[in-house]
């Protein structure tokens, strides 16, 4: 053999070595993988600040398993080979233009990491934001099993709950779905800036509580459920809902919609649908619970924050999405990813608002769906019942299913 | 010594019912050229009833009814000889839970299940033929092959349906060493497929199929939305012999089996892979000569044996990088599931003739045995082992009319440890972790056995021989005859529920 195709052999092989170098655990047969972590964090914390108590979980999709790893340990973070989804919790401490050492609760999450060999993560660390005001308590999308046992119903509804232990008002609150999809199926690349999810969540559907500020008072611990159609459905279909009873309805103004002109209707500010608005029933859209500003009016608001985007396809095609508009998420005072756990990618909005989502099933268009709606957990409740739900932004645990007709 | 071998097993009630394939399955088909060999050929019908109180393996069911007819057939041909049989089974088998596949023995752990199960109807066709013939003076060589086909399926939610082919292929030679001492070798392969499919015609269906990955891990990434499974394997088959001129026989066999698990709903993915190990021992040594009725007596007076089986499992779950679209990347595998089954079994079958038609069969019997089965994460690990000691007591006449009859008694005590359980993560709340827990709970609990069976042979026709050199010497033989035999067996388990199996058959010889 000639000496350049030893040499050549040799450089390969060790190259082979230095690109797969995990370990396989002589006792146990796992082949474990060294992992590091690269740290990128918000602006306003810099580059070299310590990352002080950090956790993170690392949950292998293909297993069900979850590896609890502490960041700030001596020794090397060794993971099986596997996907993982990541969510990582910790204390950055840095000090500040006037020299003082401050400390900020910072999170971030990754999803699909493939770790195949020694391998690096790229952590974007953001600072957590604690929220006390309206939540989204139910959400219910998937509808009650029609009477063909085809599909689902319109019973659709989102509740939404005064969290605090003070009145609030819910005159001027949009909900908002998302125009991003949440799973794979719609893998694209963005390329407007403004869409980034960091500073704007993109809305495909906008509608609005009606009132002058103080005209929808809700008490400490009391809710408002929010229909798509205020009727009986159990008069149409054992097992549906009775939503005729409902606080408000959200109605286009189309013959396949139906009108109860006993519940107030939300204002349509905006919606892409060019019939009628149905939120997703499979479950894979994003939904915020947005505080607009004080004063906004629709028209201020369509004038002033169109959300067109340019993408590229999955199939790498160029396109333009002109049915969008832009919320700002200062505005966002509550938000929820939903997915299915088989498809999941990325969530629609920040991770500041949603770090993670709340799952309808384990795989996507599951037939059995049809009839669970999302539920918050109570995290605590007070000597004279009112009960405070979770809300920690991460919706995968704030969130159980619940049959929808209890 | 099936009822024995039952308790060396550990837990399994007598699946030769349901999976074996018809006839005389031969370790050596040579070795039929060596033994005696009497033409003869059967046609037969035969019931067999299992109650499970409680099932011994949660996945194998609560026991079964089924119905056969078999003919079976030997005969010596010009230059050689051939044996072969066909068989057809039908009926159900009771209560099968958190297992949707078939054969649950061979394909364990990987299966799709659910916690709903249900009985199922089963039918089993199964085909054997076998050819041996000398080659020269000192050689002998033959070939076997078997086939089963069979179907099972469950005509209500969750609606299984399975499909096995399991195909069995050997050839071998034995070569003399002496008179009569020979060495032997045989070689063979085994295909096995199996497609395994789940539906559901409630549109109100709840019911979810998930993989089971043993000790009551799941396949979290497809849980829930698995339906329709396969398995592939192939297998290879070896065994060695010596038989001495003084009556001893040692044998030893390897078997190796590699099976795929597919899931065709993920674009035939293969999810794991098993491994299945056998390595199986013999040693046996005839003593002194019954003689007079050999026709249905091995000639020893006393045959000591030795068995040793020792099988390992090994299990390989394939891991899964981002799909794009249909298609699941490998990106690696873990071997997280292990499993070794070893009994060793010494048995001394005594013939006491009484005179030259009658005899005393004493059999005792001690085996010990164990099971070591591992999940690695989570942990799960459940070993035991036992003692069994038993005896069975027999009696046998023939006639001078030629009718042949016997009955035989057992009495079998199993003593079992449970020297490991560990079940990291075990959930009160889940069905599926209560049937691990029971399972090892049957696995490891004390069990009494009785066993009682019988048989008869009415002759309907004899044939006379005289010979023209010996006046006053008569031969006869049964040409046609009836043939009836009837068992029961009874298996108590401590703490447990019981087991009783009855089984009858009866049919025509000839």
């Amino acid at each position: 053999m000639k000496t350049k195709t030893i040499i050549a052999l040799t450089i390969s092989l060790l190259a082979s070595q230095a690109f797969v170098s995990c370990v396989e655990n002589d006792e146990t047969a796992i082949v474990n993988c060294k992992v590091t972590i690269k740290n990128t964090f918000p602006e306003v914390i810099p580059a070299d600040a310590k990352i002080i108590d950090g956790k993170a979980t690392f949950y292998e999709t293909n297993s069900g398993t979850t590896y609890a790893r502490d960041l700030n340990s001596e020794e090397d973070l060794m993971l099986p080979v596997g996907l993982y989804n990541v969510e990582a919790r910790a204390t950055a401490e840095y000090v500040n233009p006037d020299e003082l050492t401050v400390e900020k609760n910072i999170r971030a999450s990754a999803s699909a990491v493939v770790i195949q060999a020694d391998t690096e993560i790229s952590l974007e660390w953001f600072i957590t934001m604690e929220s006390s005001s309206f939540i989204f308590s139910e959400m219910y999308h998937t509808g009650s099993l029609n009477a063909a046992g085809t599909g689902g119903l319109y019973d659709h509804f989102f509740r939404i709950y005064n969290n605090t232990d003070e009145v609030l008002y819910a005159d001027g609150l949009g909900i908002a779905e998302s125009s991003f999809t949440n799973t794979k199926t719609t893998t694209y690349e963005i390329l407007t800036e403004a869409n980034d999810r960091n500073v704007n969540f993109t809305a495909q559907a906008i509608w609005v509580i009606p009132g002058n500020g103080t005209d929808v008072p809700v008490q400490p611990g009391e809710s408002l459920l929010i229909v798509d159609q205020a009727i009986d459905w159990s008069a149409q279909v054992e097992g549906a809902l009775d939503l005729s009873h409902a606080d408000f309805e959200w109605w286009d103004d189309n013959p396949r919609d139906t009108d109860n002109p006993e519940v107030p209707n939300l204002e349509k500010w905006y919606s892409y649908s060019l019939t009628i608005w149905l939120t997703n029933n499979q479950c894979t859209k994003s939904y915020a619970l947005v505080r607009f500003p004080e004063g906004m009016t629709s028209t201020d608001y369509l004038a002033n924050y169109r959300g067109s985007f340019d993408y590229i396809s999955a199939i790498g095609t160029y396109m333009t999405n002109d049915k969008s508009y832009l919320i700002p998420n200062e505005w966002i005072i509550d938000g929820v990813n939903l997915s299915n756990k088989e498809q999941w990618l990325y969530g629609a909005l920040s991770p500041q608002i949603d770090i993670s989502y709340a799952s309808i099933s384990d795989i996507e268009r599951d037939p059995n769906r049809f009839g669970w709606k999302h539920v918050r957990r109570v995290a605590s409740t007070a000597p004279d019942g009112r009960k405070t739900l979770l809300d920690t932004n991460d919706s995968a645990t704030d969130f159980i299913l619940k049959r929808a007709k209890e | 010594m099936a009822a024995m071998m039952l308790f060396a097993a550990g837990a399994m009630a007598d699946e030769s019912w349901r999976y074996s394939v018809v006839g005389e399955n031969s370790s050596n088909p040579a070795e039929k050229s060596r033994i005696d060999f009497e033409n003869s050929t059967s046609v037969t019908a035969g019931f067999n009833h299992e109650l499970e109180k409680e099932a011994v393996v949660v996945e194998e069911g609560r026991g079964h009814n089924l119905a056969d007819i078999t003919v079976v057939t030997r005969q010596h041909l010009k230059k050689g000889r051939v044996w072969g049989g066909a068989s057809f089974t039908t009926g159900s088998l009771r209560d099968i839970r958190f297992n949707s596949a078939s054969d649950y023995s061979n394909v364990s752990p990987y299966v799709v299940a659910d916690s709903v199960g249900g009985s199922r109807s089963v039918q089993q066709y199964s085909f054997l033929g076998g050819y041996s013939a000398e080659a020269g003076e000192r050689l002998t060589w033959g070939a076997e092959m078997a086939y089963r086909a069979g179907i099972e399926y469950r005509n209500r939610d969750p609606r299984v349906k399975n499909i096995v082919s399991d195909f069995r292929l050997s050839a071998g030679f034995t070569a003399s060493l002496s008179d009569k001492s020979y060495l032997g070798a045989s070689a063979g392969l085994h295909l096995y497929n199996q497609d395994s499919d789940v539906e559901f015609y409630n549109p109100m269906n709840s019911i979810h199929e998930f993989v089971a990955t043993g000790l009551g891990t799941t396949f979290a990434r497809f849980y829930g939305s698995t339906s329709s499974s396969a398995y592939k394997g192939l297998g290879l088959v070896s065994n060695l012999q010596f038989v001495a001129g003084n009556g001893m026989r040692l044998a030893a066999g390897f078997d190796y089996d590699d099976m795929d698990f597919i899931l065709r709903d993920y674009n035939d993915l293969t999810l794991a892979n098993i491994d299945n190990y056998r390595v199986r021992g013999e040693i046996a040594y005839s003593i002194g000569n019954v003689g007079g009725i050999t026709e249905f007596y091995d000639n020893a007076k006393i045959k000591p044996h030795l068995n040793v089986d020792w099988n390992r499992r090994i299990g390989r779950e394939n891991i899964f990088g981002t799909a794009t679209g249909n298609s699941y990347p490998v990106i690696g595998d873990r071997q997280y599931y292990w499993r070794d089954l070893f009994d060793v079994d010494l048995t001394v079958e005594m013939k006491i003739p009484i005179d030259s038609r009658r005899i005393v069969l004493v059999a005792p019997e001690v085996i010990y045995a164990f099971s070591d089965e591992h999940y690695r994460q989570p942990v799960r690990h459940f070993k035991a082992d036992w003692l069994t000691f038993g005896t069975k007591l027999g009696f046998e006449q023939i006639t001078l009319s030629l009718l042949k009859y016997g009955i035989n008694a057992g009495v079998f005590y199993n003593a079992a440890n449970d020297k490991e359980s560990v079940f990291e993560g075990y959930d009160v709340e889940k069905m599926y972790h209560q049937a691990v827990l029971h399972n090892f709970e049957m696995l490891s609990s004390d069990r009494f056995g009785l066993s009682a069976d019988m048989f008869i042979d009415v002759p309907i026709s004899t044939i006379t021989k005289t010979f023209d050199d010996q006046p006053g010497r008569v031969f006869r033989r049964v040409k046609n005859s009836l043939i009836f035999s009837a068992s029961f067996e009874h298996y108590a388990y401590s703490h447990h529920g019981d087991i009783n199996q009855v089984s009858v058959r009866a049919g025509l010889k000839f």
